[in-house]
């Protein structure tokens, strides 16, 4: 019981390891407007950029291991 | 042989372990819940900057919810505009909290031009050290000469000579209209201060507008969304320190020294104090509405960063209302004015008016540009500009600033 309560899938080490990644993804995207940033940050996040306007993009990211953790966001940034 | 009290200690054991036990259990449902708390903030932070970004790119149309499927968060934004300014109000939300930041938003620009003088078939002139750095669209492609005081002449003038319009850009026509506004304005006695002796609003909230109640304003402290009304003149001492508010009296007086951030709006004359300064973003904009001579004048060694704005009610109109930048004074941003220009100072940005003049304590010289400096290179470039032309594309938009 303690360890299903305490261990859950979105406590673990790994699950703020892989969110921190992504949300520094965003923060990364904000600065430089270059999609080589992604290249060689984690083989298994899978970065996809949309188009939306002339100024705007949005970037999806997804990210998958061999521990079955999925996790899918996206975020708008501006295109410099 | 097990003596009879054993069993009442193996009880008492028992249930200081399942204390134990419990509180660690608890704790770590605390920890989890805290951690998931965390994660819920940061994860509605992300998404509300990231609205923030589609919504500097969709500002011509409001209201436009999105939900992220993933994390069911909800994002709308409300756009609306704060003097020349426009106020970006983004929220973030789900079933448990609420985000809400708000923005001070304006336009990035890529225009080149340092000046444009409107071509009214008049020459244009100049004299003593004159730099004009960038595009110029001017009455005639050949600037003459002029000898004035008695000084060597210098003319340093890269980039692009062109004949001007003869009309300037068109004004964004919101900005007359600003004037027309009449709402309900409450007493400054009515307004509560906060813990600091501070007059806050914040920028979540309804613009508050008070009726100041003398012609001069000391000793106090306004900051946020407030716009201030006096009658006839407001005197601005410089023990005032005013933060993001609106200033909207016929004449409006800045005294020496001061430092604040705000948007000026008058009908008769604005006058900044020597070596006072306006922080970005300020706006001094004056609508002449008669046929009298109107004045923005901005003193030695002032700072502004912003724009000056001067017109008349009919924009088309052509008349003797004058902005002066004296001496050491220095804007960063950009000029509009219908009428004339005087510059003795430094402009780094554009200037776009009808006429531009120099005058003497003995004599006044038309069409003539003397020591001044107007450099576009020297605008950064992450500056953003005040929305002063009319445009109907708002796209490529830029924050000033994050208000409270």
């Amino acid at each position: 019981m303690i360890v299903s309560a305490v261990f859950t899938k979105k406590t673990t080490a790994k699950f703020y390891d892989t969110q921190n990644k992504m949300n520094e993804l965003f923060f990364i995207a904000q600065l430089q407007g270059d999609s080589l940033i992604y290249d060689g940050i984690d083989e298994n996040l899978i970065v996809e950029e949309e188009i939306i306007n002339t100024g705007l993009k949005k970037i999806k990211v997804e990210y998958k291991d061999s521990t079955q953790i999925k996790f899918e966001k996206s975020f708008y940034v501006q295109i410099p | 042989m097990v003596k009879a009290h054993s069993l009442l200690y193996a009880i008492y054991i028992c249930l200081i372990v399942s204390i134990i036990c419990g509180a660690l259990l608890y704790f770590s449902t605390l920890y989890s819940q805290l951690n998931l708390y965390y994660n819920l903030n940061e994860e509605l932070y992300i998404q509300n900057q990231s609205y923030v970004n589609f919504a500097l790119e969709n500002l011509d149309e409001n209201n436009i919810m999105s939900e992220d499927e993933q994390t069911g968060v909800i994002s709308y934004y409300e756009n609306k505009p704060y003097g020349l300014l426009n106020l970006l109000n983004v929220k973030t939300c789900t079933k448990l909290d609420t985000i809400i930041s708000v923005h001070l938003t304006g336009n990035y620009t890529n225009d080149k031009t340092c000046l444009f003088i409107a071509n009214q078939g008049n020459p244009f002139y100049f004299s003593g050290k004159v730099k004009l750095i960038g595009e110029k669209k001017l009455p005639t492609q050949r600037v003459q000469e002029k000898y004035i005081n008695n000084e060597k002449n210098s003319f340093e003038s890269p980039g692009e000579i062109q004949l001007s319009q003869p009309d300037l850009p068109e004004l964004n026509p919101e900005i007359k209209l600003y004037f027309e506004k009449n709402t309900i304005v409450k007493q400054l006695k009515d307004i509560e201060k906060n813990s600091n002796s501070i007059y806050f609003n914040s920028f979540k909230n309804e613009t508050v507008e008070i009726q100041l109640p003398g012609t001069i304003l000391e000793n106090i402290t306004i900051k946020g969304n407030f716009i201030l009304h006096a009658k006839d003149s407001i005197y601005i001492k410089n023990t005032t320190v005013l933060e993001d508010v609106i200033i909207k009296s016929p004449k409006i007086i800045i005294e020496e020294n001061f430092k604040g951030s705000m948007q000026l709006f008058a009908t008769e004359r604005i006058e900044i104090g020597e070596e006072a300064q306006l922080n970005y973003p300020s706006v001094l904009c004056l609508m002449s509405k008669t046929s009298e001579k109107r004045a923005i004048i901005v003193n030695e060694k002032a700072k502004i960063a912003g724009a000056i704005v001067l017109f008349h009610d009919e924009i088309s109109k052509q008349n003797e209302d004058v902005v002066i930048l004296k001496k050491g004074a220095l804007l960063t941003g950009e000029v509009y004015c219908t009428g004339k220009l005087m510059v003795e100072g430094i402009i780094h940005g554009s200037v776009y008016t009808n006429n531009v003049f120099h005058s003497t304590p003995v004599s006044s010289y038309e069409n003539c540009m003397v020591n001044s400096e107007i450099d576009i290179t020297k605008r950064p470039s992450y500056f953003v500009s005040i929305p002063i032309f009319q445009s109907k594309n708002k796209k490529n938009s830029g924050i000033f600033k994050k208000v409270l």
